[in-house]
């Protein structure tokens, strides 16, 4: 066995048992220095750890309830092979037990999936329902599509959700304390902390506090509206449509502003970009400025304010200063 | 494991260009048994040099990592004749070399990975099924399948391993027209 092969074993191991639910944290101390070894080892691993998330796309194949998985027993019948037939109830009864372990354990619902995105990442995710999802820099959340209802909680981040039409199964997105329900529609929700901003791209959704016994009304936001919420504050704003246009390029990997201050065009690059932009000056950063950039691409904007600007740009490795 | 930038720059910019680099160090270098120790030889040097810089046009920077890589290699090697050395030194990237190359996406993707599942030895890949499609945890899939979950554990280290060099070195096949029947093409091109 070649030296490579014998660290891409290592590294499949490492993978495999932090795949389990087992994983303590000497496994994780474990992992970081054999990761910290060698870069040999540390590419090793991430080859094999992207190709183990590209697999988590695979979920889209999953069938949507027993029924169907019943009828495919049930299709085979009608062909008189007894080797057919016995197949059919074979797979029939595997596939039964294996759904009725599952309800058995979780209830009346599937396993919820978890997704999360590091920073500067985007992913594209489809859910079993058909729904597409696609999330944004630094996101994390966890999805619960079955027959009872189709649920996503947006613990971190910002997402696109691009949902199926299903009248009988509303499409429910909980972001701290609110609640998003839709029938089928695209739309965006971006979670700061307490605050909950949803954009609609079209249809309508309704948004409303996540407490069932409280007595507020729920907002409806249509094509083209925002809406900020935070704590009991809620604030609907009718946008152009080219804005919203904007608001969501981040799908396309890009960052459009549009007569945007320098301090939100800064706060908006370092959600993408571990080295984070500092601006040092209150009358720089109220700066107004437009384009269009790469959301990795903070070199690029820096040189632009350089140039275009002549503010003096100091890169001191960990973070970068912008000042006069 | 958090990943850095430059971690989230080798994933995204670096990775798809496997097949196309595995292709060219065949090409040009005839050791089978290599072929492993070059590539990982390779992303190091490409991997550490991106992090003092990381480079703007990321597939002739490979490729001419990869080339100077075969050049040490054959002239520390005394059995390699001189010609090999010369035509490394006059080898020149060609126009496959230099395209950009993306994961596909989407639909394609799903494809993709649904030929890499299927070409797994059959427990291998129930049990990455399971896990994936299904979304079981690996205690979940051991009670299922009635094995211990040290044999899940095994046979999902198999399988990551297996289709990372489905989709990455090997490259997989697509037979669907439209957009698989493109990539496909582009594939057997590069």
């Amino acid at each position: 066995m070649s030296d490579a092969e014998k660290i891409e074993a290592i590294a499949a191991e490492y993978l495999a048992r932090r795949d389990n639910s087992a994983w303590t944290d000497e496994n994780q101390q474990a992992l970081d220095s054999w990761l910290a070894e060698s870069t040999t080892h540390r590419i090793a691993y991430l080859r094999l750890s992207h190709v183990w998330q590209r697999g988590d796309r695979l979920s889209a194949l999953r069938s949507p309830g027993p029924q169907a998985k019943q009828k495919i027993g049930v299709t085979r019948l009608p062909h008189f092979s007894m080797q057919r037939v016995a197949a059919g109830i074979v797979v029939a009864v595997v596939l039964g037990a294996g759904w009725f372990g599952w309800y058995g354990l979780n209830g009346d619902s599937s396993p919820s999936l978890h997704y999360s995105t590091a920073v500067g990442a985007r992913e594209s995710v489809a859910l079993a329902d058909g729904s597409r999802l696609i999330l944004n820099t630094d996101t994390r959340l966890r999805a619960a599509v079955n027959k009872a209802g189709r649920k996503v909680w947006l613990e971190q981040g910002e997402a696109f959700f691009e949902v199926a039409h299903d009248s009988s199964r509303p499409f429910v997105v909980f972001a701290g304390d609110r609640r998003i329900t839709v029938l089928g529609t695209r739309f965006s929700v971006r979670r700061h902390g307490d605050e909950v901003e949803v954009v609609v791209e079209e249809g309508r959704v309704q948004v409303a506090p996540q407490l069932a016994q409280t007595t507020v009304t729920p907002t409806v936001v249509t094509r083209n509206q925002k809406i900020v919420s935070e704590g009991g504050n809620v604030l609907v704003v009718l946008k152009p449509a080219a804005q919203i246009v904007n608001e969501l390029s981040w799908r396309q990997g890009k960052l459009v502003f549009d007569q945007m201050t320098l301090a939100e065009a800064a706060a908006e690059f370092n959600r993408y970009n571990v080295k984070k932009l500092v601006i040092a000056d209150s009358a720089v950063a109220a700066m107004r400025i437009g384009g269009s950039f790469d959301t990795g691409n903070v070199v690029g904007f820096t040189k632009l304010l350089q140039q275009g600007f002549a503010l003096t740009v100091n890169d001191n490795g960990a973070e970068i200063k912008i000042s006069k | 494991m958090l990943l850095s930038e430059l971690d989230i720059w080798f994933v995204s910019e670096v990775l798809p260009l496997e097949l196309s680099l595995m292709r060219f160090l065949r090409r040009n270098w005839r050791e089978e048994s290599d072929m492993l120790d070059l590539r990982q030889e390779i992303y190091v040097r490409i991997y550490e040099s991106a992090a003092r810089a990381i480079p703007d046009q990321v597939k002739p920077f490979v490729f001419t990592t990869a080339r100077n890589l075969l050049i040490d290699r054959a002239r520390r090697a005394q059995i390699v004749s001189i010609e090999t050395v010369a035509d490394l030194d006059s080898l020149e990237l060609g126009v496959n070399e230099l395209t950009p190359e993306r994961h596909a996406a989407g639909r394609a993707e799903l494809r993709m990975l649904q030929i890499a599942l299927e070409a797994l030895p059959p427990r291998c890949r129930r049990v990455v099924e399971l896990r994936k499609i299904e979304g079981l945890s690996q205690r979940d899939v051991a009670t299922q399948l009635g094995i211990t979950e040290d044999t899940v554990e095994r046979q999902v280290a198999n399988g990551v391993r297996a289709l990372a060099d489905a989709l990455l070195s090997k490259g997989v096949q697509l037979k669907t027209k439209a957009f698989g029947g493109v990539l496909a093409k582009k594939r057997l091109l590069s």
